[in-house]
């Protein structure tokens, strides 16, 4: 990714995918998963892995981060951390095809969810945890799994056709 | 030759003698009769025709302006559609900030109205977004009320992250959101906090309460954030189990049904300890 393909197209083009986002969960009220993180892993599997996509990865973090209460950074350091991890396991494992991708995207994905419940038990929750919170916490993360995979598959083939014509 | 010039002299004169016969008798023109005879059905069929032409042309250019009147006709019911439709819009806030105020007479404090501009519905964070922030006046761990239904009014959470011009609202099903609360039949005490979904658990109800579902919740005001009375929700079931063995624990169901708010009420004021 360079500058300018920042710029002019992953920028904006997430900026419209959170516009979208905006509009579905106001419109049906229907959470649809975690959009902004499966833009960003589907964005970071097609392009040619560098510093300027930490830069990207910050930014849709920080977004995302935005539906979360005061840790929008550290929403944006969490994203950094999950391309340092995709950065090196695409090098150690080797992923070439979609297959392989396949499986890396559903591992990145349950380690997201689960830096994500990290960040919520230790920052963000200010009670005691109990059974019910952590069955509730699981069942939503298991939902957010679920569509989130869904959205990476969708946007892998969008931004295939967009960007790599 | 001379023959033929001089029949055609007297045919000359005769046709002149005629026309002057017929002139002093009818008062008409034989030559515009001539002309008449030949010429009518061209008059006619030109003037049909010109007529006919004339007509499609005017009825074209009325067809155009007819156009042109019906697309403004429209414009312009569209037009009057969206203001009728904002005037009832405009109505409908003022009716509900007109029952909300009659409502919250009994509550001392000033209100600050405020529209809901995002639900993110994340599972992880209940939270509204509103369109008023620290230049309305508002600040952290201000109550958030809104009206449920228009028959009461009703407590949906707390501020928790000021801007400039909009907030955040910590949701009362949300796992972070914890008040002290009173069962209103019987004013025993307890700890609401959110469950996630939408409903809310009532913690550390001491074991010998009478907590029955049905049973209205209310804020005792006892945490210095809430002021006392606002309502709550309704108990949906108890807990037969003590907790730790020495509390019951009963299941909240908010009386507003958060997301299909569009207006919600703040209520400005400060905790009454600091925090």
């Amino acid at each position: 990714m360079t500058f300018k393909e920042l710029i002019l197209f992953f920028l904006p083009f997430s900026i419209l995918i959170y516009a979208f986002k905006i509009f579905l969960t106001n419109s049906i009220l229907f959470y649809p998963g975690d959009i902004l993180f499966a833009l960003a892993i589907a964005s970071i599997s097609l392009i040619s892995f560098n510093k300027v996509c930490y830069i990207y990865l910050f930014f849709t973090g920080l977004l995302r981060g935005l539906d979360l209460i005061n840790i929008e950074i550290l929403m944006g350091l969490c994203f950094v951390g999950i391309g340092f991890l995709w950065e090196h396991f695409e090098r150690y494992f080797e992923i070439k095809n979609f297959e392989s991708r396949l499986m890396l995207w559903f591992i990145i994905l349950v380690i997201y969810e689960f830096v994500n419940l990290i960040i919520l038990l230790i920052f963000k929750l200010r009670t005691e945890i109990e059974f019910f919170i952590i069955i509730n916490l699981l069942m939503h993360s298991f939902l957010n799994i679920l569509l989130t995979y869904i959205w990476i598959l969708f946007f892998y083939y969008l931004i295939k056709k967009l960007y790599l014509k | 030759m001379r023959f033929k010039k001089s029949v055609i002299v007297l045919f000359i004169f005769i046709f002149v003698f005629i026309c002057g016969v017929l002139y002093g008798i009818k008062g008409g023109n034989i030559f515009s009769e001539l002309l008449g005879i030949f010429f009518s059905p061209v008059w006619k069929s030109g003037t049909y025709i010109s007529d006919k032409f004339r007509k499609f042309f005017s009825d074209y250019l009325f067809l155009v302006n007819l156009k042109k009147e019906n697309q403004r006709l429209k414009e312009e019911i569209l037009f009057l559609k969206s203001q009728l439709n904002y005037y009832k819009e405009r109505e409908k806030i003022y009716r509900k900030l007109e029952k909300f105020y009659k409502l919250s007479l009994p509550i001392k404090y000033p209100k600050i109205a405020a529209r809901i501009i995002y639900r993110p519905l994340d599972p992880f964070s209940r939270v509204i977004f509103i369109d008023k922030g620290s230049k309305d006046g508002l600040s952290s761990q201000m109550p958030v009320l809104a009206s449920a239904g228009g028959k009461a009014v009703a407590l949906i959470g707390q501020v928790v992250e000021v801007h400039r011009t909009w907030s955040k609202v910590l949701l009362l099903t949300d796992p972070s959101f914890a008040a002290d609360v009173k069962i209103q039949r019987t004013g025993d005490r307890g700890i609401l906090k959110g469950k996630g979904g939408n409903m809310c658990f009532l913690d550390y109800l001491p074991s010998y309460a009478d907590v029955k579902k049905g049973d209205i919740v209310i804020t005792s005001g006892q945490d210095a954030l809430f002021p006392p009375g606002l309502l709550i929700g309704h108990i949906v079931s108890v807990n037969k189990k003590l907790v730790q063995g020495l509390f019951k624990r009963a299941y909240v169901k908010p009386i507003v049904n958060i997301y299909n708010l569009d207006i919600v009420f703040i209520l400005i004021k400060l905790p009454q300890i600091p925090l």
